[in-house]
């Protein structure tokens, strides 16, 4: 796959993923304010957005885009972190149309907020429910790199059963 | 007719209030469904009409919502499989592969070989069985009701056939970490023979009897024209983006199991995207679909349905991974993310009908009412699917 507008866009750390485990080929760890700039430059290349993925975690709320092409496949995953205290995200709707439910359906899921969207109103849940049904409580949270796929040697994981399956 | 003075007295749930009318006095707000015979399942549109065409639409989701992804914190890995059956009732066993798939990805589980090609066949067996509701039930959305009759006829048949293999004849669980539950009897592998046979003759009378007919394309063609723009906005996958040109499929792009060892073609639309497109792709498709199973059939090889080393019970890997299979309507994705522990710590479904139902508000602007139904046939909808 056309690296090139990967290694160009302005983000707080990017890499390449393991794909046979990951199911990735790029991960892009972008702030607040490099995200709408990201998502225009992967419309433009010709991605589409598969969906919008909410993490809680001990930092933050992780927001998750996935991105996929039809022409050259392989997935490429933007990711934003923002602290629980203040959870809010720009919105990319105005890109990519389709992210206009999922942003939805993310803050009925989490109370995450994505600022700039036209109807940010309830989707899947009642209007009235009064709170967000996949919030894990505090001690309940794990921190980010407890599921980072490409741990560097001195990884965490056992290597059994990992290194020499071929994914499929 | 509504004038100007009585708009502010309107009235209603939160969604409609929240639908404003828009600035064009003498506009009818008309609320589709959630009972309207015409959406399969319970799905709301609210319209603004003039006259008989649509100004504004707004899908009013979450009638069948069940929180499934809650339900995957709250449940041991395996315990899971069967909500997956229940997801999209149409193409149950696609939603198990995309699950069990990511599972065997994350934690790097092996699968047997003969196992794949059950898991093929099986699949693609309801791809053509989900095929065949659309295909009666659209039918029927556009008024003409006999052709279901000989959908589900077909249908029964391939049921019994799967209910052999699987036990279950529509909210299917048959895959494990590893393999699938049953291996194929020789009652099932000549029975599927045969009935490839008995459908492949059947097409044909399909087309005499309703693709060719001209009330039929009168409803479908230069309706709902999905550009590839459009598509790509929205993230349109499977019929819905193929009848607009666009010769995407997972089973092609991203290649999983073994579906890498069969011939066969992607049907494409030619006329630009409109719902006879996406008809002709979906006809198109279960003609593919026998052509795989017969190859899967022919090509089985030895062995059980689980594989040796898999695991009795699961011990999930810390990390986070995605996983997709092409379904009946389109790319099902599971984003799953594992802390070790006995649950999923997070499972997001990626359904594929949420994305083509979300571009309907654009398609639908300036259409007719009438064939705003034929559109939203035309996208295959499942609501609980779309509502998970």
């Amino acid at each position: 796959m056309n690296a090139a507008w990967i290694e160009s866009l302005e983000a707080e750390s990017k890499q390449q993923t393991e794909y046979a485990r990951s199911g990735c080929h790029w991960e892009v760890l972008l702030g607040t304010g490099q995200l709408e700039a990201a998502a225009a430059a992967a419309l433009a290349q010709g991605y589409f957005l598969e969906d919008v993925s909410v993490i809680d975690v001990s930092e933050g709320f992780c927001a998750v885009y996935h991105f996929d092409h039809w022409d050259n496949p392989g997935r490429v995953t933007f990711k934003v972190l923002v602290p629980h205290e203040k959870p809010e995200i720009p919105t990319i709707s105005h890109i990519h149309s389709g992210a206009a439910w999922h942003e939805r359906e993310s803050y009925d899921f989490f109370g995450v907020v994505f600022t700039g969207h036209p109807n940010l109103i309830p989707l899947l849940l009642p209007d009235d429910l009064g709170f967000h049904p996949l919030l894990k409580k505090p001690e309940e949270r794990k921190p980010l790199r407890e599921f980072a796929i490409n741990p560097q040697p001195a990884a965490t994981q056992p290597a059994k059963g990992i290194g020499d399956s071929h994914g499929d | 007719m509504a004038t100007e003075a009585s708009l502010p007295s309107l009235t209603g749930d939160f969604y409609t209030r929240s639908f404003q009318p828009g600035p064009v006095p003498g506009t009818l707000i008309l609320n589709m469904g959630p009972q309207h015979p015409s959406t399969h399942g319970v799905l709301r549109i609210i319209l603004e009409l003039e006259g008989e065409y649509i100004l504004r639409a707004e899908p009013v989701l979450g009638y069948i919502h069940r929180m499934h992804e809650k339900m995957g914190e709250v449940k041991s890995f395996a315990q899971y499989i069967p909500n997956m059956g229940r997801v999209d009732y149409l193409h149950a066993i696609a939603w198990n592969w995309a699950y069990v798939g990511a599972v065997e990805k994350l934690c790097g589980v092996e699968v047997s070989e003969r196992a794949e090609y059950i898991r093929v066949i099986t699949s693609e067996m309801n791809r053509i069985s989900s095929h065949l509701v659309w295909w009666g039930a659209y039918l029927l959305d556009l008024g003409a009701f006999t052709p279901i009759m000989y959908a589900f006829d077909d249908r029964e048949w391939l049921l019994d056939l799967l209910q052999i293999v699987t036990g279950s004849r529509l909210t299917y669980a048959s895959l494990r970490f590893g393999g699938v539950t049953g291996d194929l009897t020789p009652e099932f592998i000549d029975g599927t023979y045969r009935w490839c046979e008995h459908m492949r003759a059947r097409l044909p009378m399909y087309k005499a009897l309703v693709t060719d007919n001209f009330i039929l394309r009168k409803r479908c063609e230069e309706i709902g024209v999905i550009s590839l723009d459009l598509a790509r906005r929205y993230g349109a996958t499977g019929p819905v983006l193929r009848g607009s040109g666009a010769a995407y499929d997972v089973r092609r792009a991203e290649p999983y199991s073994v579906y890498d060892r069969f011939r066969f073609e992607i049907p494409v639309g030619t006329a630009g995207g409109d719902a006879m497109d996406r008809y002709l792709v979906r006809m198109a498709e279960i003609e593919q679909s026998l052509n795989i199973i017969e190859q899967a059939l022919q090509g089985l090889p030895a062995g059980g349905p689980m594989h040796e080393k898999a695991p009795k019970r699961l011990k999930a890997l810390k990390g986070e991974t995605y996983f997709a299979v092409e379904g009946a309507r389109g790319k099902i994705g599971v984003h799953l993310l594992s802390d070790g522990g006995k649950n999923p710590y997070r499972v997001k479904l990626r359904a594929p009908g949420y994305s083509n139902l979300s571009l309907f508000p654009e398609l639908a602007r300036g259409v007719l009412l009438a064939d705003a139904v034929s559109i939203l046939g035309s996208l295959d909808l499942v609501i609980p699917e779309i509502d998970r």
